[in-house]
């Protein structure tokens, strides 16, 4: 799964015991599980960099699922103040690139995030805009790869690969999901670089049920190993009953300022 | 109880001689045990504010060397070369030992500005066709950073810089690291027309085989030539072979004491075994020499020895304590790679007199004797002749010779101690056409010089350098390096704002407001400012690559910068040079001092130790006339050659005193033995008819031994020996001219040490 995508948006859901699945149902039943109409989520960033010093932001994230299936996303930091109104908006399509627009209160205007920048590290964090990006399943092969245990609970190993069309826009040759039978969580990830080595390590905790069927981690601790950094993440506050207008997701809600109320 | 042990060994040979043999051989299991350190700490100041503020900058920005591979060919920005290039990043990624890996495809790109938000890095996967690849090296080429940094700028060339995971002080890891490095490397030898690594593991890699390659030949060098040096001279199979046997005892003493002290073997230390092969045959040349000519006297052999141990034994101890004293004051020295040499060193010609005193007389009493006198040799008894007959045209007279000799040698050596320059770098301990010089010639070519260091900048007040105007300022505190003339690039956080700025459109060099720096930093992962800032921002470093090495040269170009920075820099902040080569760089007074403490320590002690010998301090004085005068003839070739007072040559000054004066002393000692006798000219000329053999042979040995120390891969151990060898050679003019015309016209009554017994030196 794509990281902090997929710690906020998808999964966690309970867990139906199916029949044996592939890799791909597994990870389809998740999607569908999880996935949620409306949320609104604040969370606290900690990043700590190779001298142990720290960094600190808090983020706001609204979702919407469209009856197409298909997201929207805002993220706006709301701390430190030096950045406050910084936000990115995205939009998720059917069988074309997602659209990934920045604001920087600065500039004053929206710039369309280019495609070429999905590997790039998203504003300091150890998540690129690759993993903010919702994951189209069409753009993965999902290999079961064998079974785990972790605090006792059951858990499917998966690898997802990027097809051949995706390859090289990814940064990663694989990605291994550890996700529990049970609840369909996922548990812990594994990024791969092209050339096989480990990159990175998220493992998410405090999973938390919002409903008879989905499930959200609460915290997810991403270990970059290439470059020697960490970024931590604390949910911090969660709404997922009210329901978010379409225009929460537009340039103009930007650009008024109403996105930062 | 020193002087007892010749007398007790030649009454107890086998005792004696056991009891070497035992303490050697424990000695030579130990040496295993000897640590090897290159590490450039030994050549900084270890204390000090410098040295605070430095440890300070690399806990909070990281060391700034690095291991670095070089990489160039022609056809760089092509599909299958980039795809090569791709292929060494991987796998030097997953070696054990690196950290990280900066390279073309860790760099982000910062495109002009458009509509797009768009800052990829540079190359994510090698590309597939040659328009991409060119395209590629466009961007690079338009880099604001990457130019003369990681890429040169005609786009043949790039650098990888690699972060590693290692205790820098720790030997074995740093060499692991330059072996699992070159492991990597030479699988890609044949696919890039040059690839070559540089930066600290390779420096210590060489440094490690320089010394191993200087001690396979130097020792054994050092050991012929001091074997056919004393068979020539003195004509005795014995003579020439009894120096190496008390020098190998001793060696493998003072590589025991390394081990049990923790002294590692440096590229000083490295040079003890054969600084007491050639300085520790002395001793056995001077008890030697007066052996065969007792022997020749017709003395039986025990008679013999007991006549050299009467004769020259209480000598030897003398001129051992000075040579050894030569040595020990740089054990005092701030620098730890001058006390671990002063400490190794010294020990190691105190452990050779113990040794020789002990088996010389032992050695000479129980082994064959056949020839009762050496074979006579022409050439020998000639020039024996021509310098004694030299010597005594001279005493005619003995002002003028004085004059003659000492007034040159005190001009040139004024006029040479003005022009000395002091220098201390790293690179300079190698040979201009060693590897390590020629590959960091050609990186500076190519890119960058591969000397660094770091301009520290601190907010001190209120503000951090988020501020427009404070990082407009580190931005300016750049320009003024660049435009120094001799600095080939500098990289700090303010490359970055620059370059993010100009790919939003933004107006002007920098941003203007606070907000919009937070903003831009967001776009930067810690990873790439961590060298440059700290997470805070009260802290930042601009990191400067150069090529300047020599301390005389980057001392004052720092201090022009320093004044130019001070008029830039607001109140609120603070400017400062900190790094390994400026604490290297810094250190150089404390060579000078180490120089002027190591002279004033050997002047002090041979004077008083010469004082005590003859009962009086105005012999003690006197005698170190002659001494002193062959630093004139030191300072002058350093003048003349160019050699730079360093902490290798800092110490040639002190060791050549406290080698001439062995001469001394036994030239002083033989005259007070002979003017109990005879009349003062009769007791100069029996003295240096007696001593010429002894003290030629010995001066012809030191000064060849020191001049094999030019062969060594190190270029201040090489300039140590030819100044050795240059003071030592006057050193023996001074004493055979200048000590008897000096002897005749001050101390003409001068008195035996041991009253009542003139026929004796004990």
């Amino acid at each position: 799964m794509k990281t902090l995508c997929t710690l906020l948006a998808l999964l966690l859901g309970g867990a139906t015991l199916l029949p044996a699945q592939t890799a791909n149902e597994i990870v389809d039943a998740q999607d569908v599980r999880h996935r949620l109409a409306n949320e609104v989520t604040v969370m606290d960033l900690r990043l700590t960099d190779r001298s142990g010093a720290e960094q600190t932001r808090t983020l706001r994230r609204s979702d919407k699922t469209g009856e197409d299936r298909l997201r929207k996303s805002l993220v706006v930091f709301t701390e430190p103040p030096d950045i406050r109104g910084t936000a990115l908006l995205t939009w998720e399509h059917e069988g074309t690139d997602n659209d990934q627009w920045l604001y920087l209160p600065s500039r004053g205007r929206l710039l369309r995030v280019a495609q070429g920048r999905r590997d790039a590290y998203f504003m300091g964090t150890d998540f690129t805009y690759e993993d903010m990006d919702p994951d189209d399943l069409d753009d993965y092969t999902y290999e079961l790869a064998g079974e785990t245990a972790i605090d006792g609970a059951t858990c499917y190993i998966i690898d997802a690969r990027p097809v051949e069309a995706q390859r090289k826009r990814s940064a990663y040759s694989r990605r291994r999901l550890i996700i529990e039978k049970e609840r369909l969580l996922t548990w812990r990830v594994e990024f791969y670089g092209h050339g096989d080595t480990l990159l990175k390590t998220q493992v998410n905790g405090r999973p938390k049920q919002i409903n008879d069927t989905a499930w959200r981690m609460d915290t997810a601790h991403v270990v970059n190993h290439k470059d020697t950094h960490e970024t931590k993440v604390d949910i911090v506050s969660r709404s997922t009953e009210s329901t978010l207008d379409d225009s929460t997701f537009s340039e103009r809600h930007i650009l008024t300022g109403r996105y930062i109320e | 109880m020193i002087k007892r042990l010749p007398s007790w060994s030649a009454s107890h040979p086998f005792s004696a001689i056991s009891l070497i043999a035992a303490l050697t051989l424990a000695a030579a299991w130990m040496v295993p045990q000897v640590e090897v350190s290159t590490t450039i700490d030994g050549l900084m100041v270890p204390t000090g504010a410098e040295r605070e503020r430095y440890m300070d900058t690399r806990a909070k920005f990281g060391s700034e060397s690095r291991a670095l591979i070089f990489v160039e060919d022609t056809e760089l920005f092509s599909p299958a070369k980039l795809a090569a290039l791709a292929e060494l990043v991987e796998r030097l990624e997953v070696e054990a030992l690196v950290a990280s890996v900066e390279s073309l495809f860790s760099a982000t790109d910062f495109p002009p500005a458009s509509d797009l938000f768009e800052m990829p890095p540079l190359i994510s996967l090698p590309p597939e066709h040659l328009i991409d690849a060119l395209a590629v090296k466009e961007r690079a080429l338009a880099h604001p950073i990457l130019p003369g940094t990681l890429v040169s700028r005609d786009g043949q060339a790039t650098v990888i810089n690699l972060r590693l995971r290692l205790d820098e002080n720790n030997q074995l890891d740093t060499m692991q690291a330059c072996d699992a490095i070159e492991a990597v490397i030479e699988g890609f030898g044949n696919r890039f027309d040059r690839i070559f690594q540089h930066g600290r593991p390779y420096i210590v890699e060489r440094q490690v085989a320089y010394m191993k390659q200087d001690q396979a030949r130097l020792i054994p060098a050092a050991a012929a030539l001091i074997f056919v040096l004393l068979m020539l001279l003195l004509g005795s199979f014995k003579g020439a072979i009894l120096p190496l046997i008390t020098a190998t005892a001793s060696i493998l003493w003072t590589l025991a004491f390394m081990a049990l002290t923790g002294l590692p073997v440096t590229p000083l230390t490295f040079m003890v075994p054969v600084l007491i092969l050639v300085i520790g045959s002395t001793e056995d040349v001077h008890l030697f020499a007066e052996f065969a000519q007792a022997r020749a006297a017709g003395y039986a052999r025990d008679q013999a020895v007991a006549s050299m141990v009467n004769k020259v034994g209480l000598a030897v101890v003398f001129t051992a304590a000075t040579t050894v004293t030569g040595f020990l004051g740089y054990t005092f020295s701030d620098l730890r790679i001058l006390s671990q040499f002063g400490a190794s060193a010294s020990f190691g010609l105190l452990a050779n007199a113990i040794v020789t005193l002990i088996l010389i007389p032992a050695l000479l009493k129980v082994l064959p004797d056949a020839s009762r006198q050496p074979k006579p040799n022409i050439f020998r008894s000639k020039a024996e002749a021509a310098i004694l007959a030299s010597v005594r045209a001279t005493l005619r007279r003995p002002w003028l010779t004085i004059a003659f000799i000492a007034l040159p040698l005190l001009a040139a050596g004024g006029w040479g101690f003005s022009s000395v320059r002091p220098d201390n770098n790293v690179l300079g301990f190698f040979q201009e056409d060693s590897s390590i010089r020629t590959r960091a010639d050609h990186l500076h070519e190519r890119t960058s010089g591969i000397e660094t260091f770091m301009l520290r900048l601190d907010a001190t007040g209120g503000r951090d350098f988020r501020d427009p105007e404070l990082m407009a300022f580190a931005s300016q505190a750049q320009t003024v390096l660049e435009t120094a003339g001799w600095v080939d690039t500098t990289i700090g956080l303010p490359d970055y704002i620059a370059a993010i700025h100009e790919s939003f459109g933004g107006e002007g060099t920098l941003p203007t407001s606070r907000a919009a720096i937070s903003e831009y930093l967001l776009f930067l992962h810690r990873s790439d400012v961590e060298p440059y800032s700290t997470s805070d921002f009260m802290s930042m470093a601009i990191v400067v690559r150069h090529n300047l090495r020599s301390s005389a040269e980057l001392t004052p170009a720092l201090a022009t910068l320093e004044n130019e920075l001070a008029q830039i820099t607001p109140p609120d902040a603070r400017a400062s040079f900190t790094g390994e080569t400026l604490l290297v760089n810094s250190a150089i007074t404390e060579v000078v001092r180490g120089q002027m403490i190591g002279v004033g320590i050997i002047t002090l002690v041979a004077t008083v130790l010469m004082g005590f010998l003859f009962k009086s301090l105005r012999t003690g004085l006197l005698a170190m006339i002659p001494n002193l005068l062959p630093l004139g003839a030191l300072f002058f070739t350093m003048a003349i050659t160019g050699i730079p007072l360093n902490t290798a040559t800092c110490t040639a000054a002190a060791v050549s005193i406290g080698l001439a004066v062995d001469d001394t002393i036994h030239l002083f000692k033989r005259y007070a033995f002979h003017r109990g006798r005879e009349a003062a000219h009769l007791a100069v000329d029996t003295t240096m008819r007696e001593l010429i053999r002894p003290v030629v042979a010995t001066t012809l040995a030191l000064a060849a031994g020191f001049l094999l120390l030019r062969f060594s891969n190190f270029v201040p151990i090489a300039d140590f020996g030819l100044l050795s060898a240059v003071a030592i050679f006057t050193a023996v003019v001074t004493d055979l001219f200048v000590t008897p015309a000096l002897i005749l016209v001050s101390l003409p009554t001068i008195q035996p040490p041991a009253k009542g017994k003139p026929h004796t030196d004990q």
